[in-house]
């Protein structure tokens, strides 16, 4: 490619990867369940795609491109003990990088989060809202439990009954996940 | 079958909850399970939808009703946030426009990115009511180049002043030059004279309240609050975590209410958001910290949050004294609900 092709090349690799961000985004957080770090570690890829933008072929597999990318990051990190957060050990890292299902396609994620939405809303309040400051003020157990003047065992109890609850809605989209928080 | 251990285990990973113990544990079963690594991403599937959910819809984590509401049976249908959590159509796609652009590099990135794209971009930019320009909230002493004092009594009860905890206005130190102008300001204790003797004090706030009622108008239009600040720290010690935190809320009511708001934030805000940062390795190198806030029509006057407080260790009873962490340069925009996304 000549210069003018490859610059154009890469502007369409990095527009791919604005489309599959939030995907990425998503699967680091299972690796690296700390949103400061994640924030991190998108940016550090975008930077590394668009630096080997034209080693990407246009119609070959980009969630799994972007992958193998940030499998390197987080191992990176892992390495990095002054920068890390707590996470799990390398080779633990590396199998679970390697079982993860093939990335869902962005377009399929709509379904699912409509599917969440409906689910949530099924939730009891206060479990709804315990949930709301984890994921979107992205409070720690700690904090919530502080705000909630409740333990923050009983915060982690709640978190997980939710999440259990909503993944049981979402299989099934019948039953109404009832959870009685454990810190109301 | 599955295993509940690892199901306990996999959610207090999920939550930064894990003791060391409970780590080599996790790990053990990971390593040497092709059943617990599909458990893994089998379980932390809701978790991967939930934070693709802050991102791509945050809607659907939209506040609820204050819980002490009346009633309080579950519906949204009579909360006073029912037309801003619930908005007509597209104002979802308000947040994820906020969202996507809230790093700033991909943001200046991506926007190359569509400018070539042309026609082709998903990004439009139409708004659904007549906008206004975006301006400054009124805040006092934004830089701290005053050098007055911050009243160590908490929230405040008026507008025009800062307070909170135990913080000191003071120029460059330690190698940490202000972001801007002389001065800035440094947190010093997470506890300030109203706190209770004994009382768990890990987190150092300084405040202010805004009114917003001669905003009326302009809010009526669909408005959102931006806040940034800049933090700064000193390198802290390997055993010990600190961040920062941006925090504001929206309220009804008196301002003379804003600390007893304040304090029950969660249930009595009509709006709430909050982002956190790490502390930088680097020493005196300031970042950027910023946060968004929808603003309901019925807002009367909104509290502005600034903290450094630490995450490491646990907290325990006492109050956490801070090492070196300065804030400087506070800002509070108004401005019209965002752009509008279509496909």
């Amino acid at each position: 490619m000549n210069p003018p092709e490859v610059h154009a090349h890469t502007l369409r690799v990095q527009a791919l990867y604005v489309q599959h961000q939030n995907q990425l985004r998503s699967f680091l957080h299972s690796l690296v369940p700390d949103f400061a770090t994640v924030d991190d570690l998108v940016q550090e890829c975008f930077l590394t795609v668009s630096e080997k933008a034209p080693e990407f072929e246009m119609g070959s597999n980009f969630g799994a491109w972007v992958r193998s990318i940030a499998r390197f990051k987080v191992l990176a990190l892992q390495r990095d003990h002054a920068r890390r957060p707590p996470m799990l050990a390398p080779e633990v890292l590396e199998s679970l990088i390697l079982s993860a299902p093939d990335p869902t396609p962005p377009e399929h994620e709509n379904a699912a989060l409509e599917s969440l939405r409906q689910c949530l809303e099924k939730l009891a309040p206060a479990a709804r809202e315990i949930v709301r400051m984890r994921y979107f003020s992205q409070w720690g157990p700690l904090e919530i439990s502080r705000i909630r003047e409740c333990s923050a065992n009983a915060i982690n109890v709640t978190l997980a009954r939710s999440r259990d609850a909503l993944r049981r809605c979402m299989d099934s989209q019948t039953a109404s996940p009832e959870v009685t928080p454990s810190c109301s | 079958m599955k295993n509940e251990r690892l199901s306990y285990l996999l959610h207090a990973h999920l939550d930064g909850m894990l003791s060391s113990e409970e780590q080599r544990e996790l790990e053990q079963l990971l390593l040497h399970s092709a059943a617990a690594r599909g458990q893994f991403w089998e379980e932390t599937r809701i978790h991967h939808l939930l934070t693709l959910a802050e991102q791509q819809s945050p809607e659907i984590l939209r506040p609820l009703a204050p819980l002490a509401a009346p009633s309080a049976s579950d519906s949204l249908s009579e909360s006073p946030l029912r037309a801003l959590a619930d908005p007509p159509e597209k104002r979802s796609g308000s947040y994820s426009f906020k969202t996507f652009w809230r790093n700033p590099f991909i943001a200046a990135a991506a926007g190359i990115v569509l400018s070539a794209l042309g026609t082709s971009a998903v990004w439009a930019v139409a708004t659904q009511r007549a906008a206004f320009r975006p301006h400054p909230l009124p805040l006092a002493d934004e830089g701290f180049e005053s050098g007055t004092p911050v009243p160590a009594t908490g929230v405040p009860s008026r507008v025009g002043l800062w307070s909170g905890d135990f913080t000191r206005i003071v120029g460059a130190e330690k190698d940490i030059e202000p972001h801007s102008g002389k001065r800035m300001l440094r947190f010093l204790r997470a506890d300030s004279e109203r706190s209770a003797p004994g009382s768990v004090n890990y987190v150092s706030d300084v405040s202010q309240v805004i009114d917003l009622r001669p905003y009326r108008s302009e809010i009526a239009a669909g408005a959102q609050i931006n806040l940034s600040a800049w933090f700064c720290s000193l390198p802290s010690p390997e055993s010990m975590r600190f961040k920062f935190a941006l925090k504001v809320a929206t309220f009804r009511g008196a301002l003379s209410e804003a600390p007893q708001l304040w304090d029950d934030a969660q249930h009595q805000s009509l709006s709430y958001s909050a982002k956190h940062a790490d502390t930088l390795r680097e020493s005196g190198r300031w970042q950027r910290v910023e946060t968004v806030i929808p603003v309901s029509p019925d807002a009367d006057f909104i509290v502005v949050v600034a903290s450094a407080f630490r995450d490491r260790p646990t907290p325990t009873p006492g109050t956490v004294e801070f090492p070196g962490h300065y804030m400087d340069d506070l800002s509070v925009f108004l401005s019209p609900a965002p752009p509008q996304r279509f496909p």
